[in-house]
């Protein structure tokens, strides 16, 4: 059968091999380093337990006030715009409008902000024993108008946000995470133990830790494997014997793709065993899930394993290898730095998706969603692309469609 | 199914240039001689007919069948392109199996198909090797075979012969041959030994164009009269270039034995003589007012 003809190239190709061993090192050195111990359950009177993000009015609106004073009074704004760090220098005309919502927000006059020369940073200092001491810096003095509801302060922030030009700490994606982080209780620590124990059983935790490694990988590597198939029929001057051959496009790329998928699947299954030893070891008596990090590696990582494999092979038989590899790269890249937060911040069009934690059950439920929708959009999205590809190959197949960019070899002997 | 290929004013454009122009012939079952210059138009042709080019104006029927039913046409044609390649790193025996596949043969016939092509072409000896390990002539029989896989009624073959010794282009002229006895073979060449070895029905092409359609002896009766031998001292023999039409000349020591084409008897001791292929090709294009100053 072609399917498994074109399963043997792959797996006895270089490439392929590579793959192999690029994956199981991430593996390696990731997951299975995060493996060593058992999770340990709470006990009463340990002095941390974690801290947790939530939304309180109270907690939020003065030290979100507190830090956009700071940051105006520093001159500097530290913003994520795309994913990327970037710091924020504001014009004369930006700072009047901002000095307007600080002043909403604060009380604090634009006189006393124009005449503050006594600015200092909250955080760590050198001690005089040399040790680091926490300060809390120097910013005028904060008064909240009693009359400024959360809504109004809410509505302010996401002016200063769009001030700044998005991707702050103020921006309705980051204020909660970066303002009010409160210490969790014995209790809340307890309750979220229990739930990686029972809800989640243990595995569910480590899929998810599994798939947020994993995903990175493979959302990049598999381009490379598509690029060389697709190249393979160019670089071993095959096309024209495959072009005159009775199969249709269809099916020929189709086949082509699914094999390219199912291949690259197979070390993911073997390291999704591997990963379920390894958690079995460290937690011997306690029930388990036994399909859950293979379950989720299906649902998380097919989709990257496709959407990947797809851009390889399309730009490809349009351009060349290289641009694919740029293509996939630089989308990789973005989406990578895309988030600052490692987990909880799974969008509808996040392409790799982060959850590095073993807790966090409830964050990703809540998610649940908006993860059915963005698995589902990257795989109809990939075979989409593929059914374009195979549209593209039958008009190259026909002489109709000859991209001369890119193309390393001229038409010298077509006459 | 009527067993021949009509081709009826056939153009093609590569963006503005014109690589066919009214192109019109008919070829019959059995072996077909395209002969023409490099870049005459005879590769863009072959192309054509196993539906690796789309055609602008004109019709094309394979076996009854329009050239727009591309699957068809490609279940019923065989194609050995110019720049014939294989994986390397397959065997004889596993390229054949995966080309199989790609031409939907079922697998027991397919392999049934193998096992007689590859006794036919001489390569079952090396039917594990793998392709890389091949010399150009095994390549080329192994082309054969692929492109026979699937029985097809119409055999494409385009330059087959170019890079292999003379033992090899006898063995592979023969096989075609062979294969010809029971389908049409279209051989695409520049190489006039070629066609003269194997085909009766030639066509010339040059500049995209078809110069002539018949038999070889109808093309070599045309140059009847027209071919003379002349000796001359090698001093002379800028002159003659510059004169006549060159075909051959053999050197020996101050003297020269020249063959030339001339629509009239040369004064200068000229010797009638019998026209071969070559003379007959060189003749055609030189009453069709081709530029052949480069020529031999």
């Amino acid at each position: 059968m072609l399917f498994f003809k074109e399963c043997k190239k792959i797996i006895f190709s270089l490439i392929f091999v590579i793959y192999c061993i690029v994956l199981s090192g991430f593996y390696f050195t990731q997951f299975s380093n995060d493996c060593q111990y058992p999770l340990e359950k709470p006990h009463e009177g340990q002095t941390d337990y974690g801290t947790i993000s939530k939304e309180v009015p109270e907690i939020i609106m003065p030290s979100a006030i507190e830090g956009l004073v700071s940051e105006y009074l520093s001159g500097e704004f530290s913003a994520y715009p795309y994913g990327f760090y970037k710091c924020v220098k504001l014009k004369e005309k930006d700072k009047k409008k901002l000095v307007e919502i600080i002043t909403e927000l604060s009380g604090i006059s634009a006189e006393t902000l124009e005449n503050f020369d006594n600015y200092e940073p909250s955080g760590y200092i050198m001690g005089e024993d040399g040790n680091p001491v926490y300060t809390n810096g120097n910013i005028p003095e904060i008064n909240i108008p009693p009359m400024l509801t959360y809504d109004d302060f809410r509505e302010l922030m996401r002016k200063a946000d769009k001030i700044i030009g998005g991707g702050s700490k103020y921006s309705d994606e980051n204020i909660v995470s970066n303002f009010s982080q409160i210490p969790k209780t014995y209790e809340d620590a307890l309750a979220e133990y229990e739930q990686f124990c029972k809800d989640d059983k243990i595995t569910g935790a480590y899929a998810r830790l599994f798939c947020d490694y994993m995903g990175i990988d493979l959302s990049i590597l598999p381009v490379f494997v598509a690029v060389f198939l697709a190249e393979r029929d160019k670089k071993s001057r095959m096309e024209q014997l495959v072009y005159s051959r009775k199969i249709s496009s269809a099916k020929l790329i189709f086949t082509r793709y699914i094999s390219l998928v199912f291949t690259m699947l197979i070390p993911v299954f073997i390291t999704a065993l591997l990963a379920y030893a390894k958690v079995k070891n460290i937690y011997p008596d306690n029930e388990l899930d036994k399909f859950a990090i293979l379950k989720t590696a299906v649902y998380w990582l097919i989709p990257n394993i496709m959407a990947s494999s797809a851009v390889g092979m399309f730009v490809t038989e349009i351009t060349s290898g290289l641009i694919s590899i740029f293509v996939q790269g630089t989308w990789w890249f973005a989406s990578i730095f895309a988030s600052s937060e490692l987990t909880g911040s799974i969008r509808n069009f996040t392409f790799v998706m982060r959850h590095n934690s073993l807790l966090g059950y409830d964050i990703f439920q809540n998610e649940l969603h908006t993860i059915v929708f963005n698995r589902l959009f990257f795989t109809i999205i990939s075979v989409l692309v593929i059914l374009l590809n195979a549209v593209i190959f039958e008009m190259k197949r026909r002489g109709v469609f000859n991209v001369k960019l890119f193309e390393n070899r001229s038409r010298k002997s077509e006459t | 199914m009527v067993n021949k290929i009509e081709i009826s004013h056939v153009d093609k454009f590569y963006g503005r240039k014109k690589a066919l122009k009214d192109v019109t012939l008919t070829i019959n079952q059995g072996m077909f001689g395209l002969l023409g210059r490099n870049g005459a138009g005879k590769t863009t042709l072959m192309k054509c007919l196993a539906t690796l080019h789309t055609i602008q104006n004109g019709s094309i029927k394979i076996c009854g069948i329009p050239i727009e039913n591309a699957k068809e046409i490609r279940s019923i044609t065989g194609y050995l392109p110019q720049d014939f390649s294989i994986y390397p790193t397959m065997t004889v025996q596993e390229s054949l199996n995966y080309l199989g596949l790609l031409s939907e043969i079922e697998n027991s016939l397919c392999k049934k198909r193998i096992e007689m092509l590859l006794k036919r072409v001489n390569l079952t000896e090396h039917q594990n090797k793998k392709i890389k390990a091949l010399s150009g002539g095994m390549k080329r029989r192994l082309g054969i075979a692929q492109a026979l896989l699937h029985n097809p009624k119409v055999l494409i073959v385009d330059e087959p012969t170019a890079g292999l010794d003379p033992e090899e282009r006898i063995r592979f002229r023969n096989l075609l041959c062979e294969v010809a006895e029971e389908r049409i073979v279209i051989l695409s060449t520049h190489i006039v030994g070629d066609i003269e070895a194997t085909c009766e029905d030639i066509a010339i092409m040059n500049n995209g164009k078809i110069l002539w359609q018949g038999t070889v002896s109808k093309l070599l009766e045309n140059a009847y009269g027209k071919v003379f031998t002349v000796n001359v001292d090698k001093k002379y023999l800028a002159e003659i270039k510059k004169q006549f039409i060159v075909t051959g000349m053999l050197v020996q020591n101050e003297y020269a034995t020249v063959r030339i084409i001339s629509e009239n008897q040369p004064e200068i001791g000229a010797n009638l003589t019998e026209p071969n292929l070559e003379d007959a090709y060189m003749y055609c294009l030189y009453s069709n007012d081709c530029d052949i100053s480069g020529g031999v």
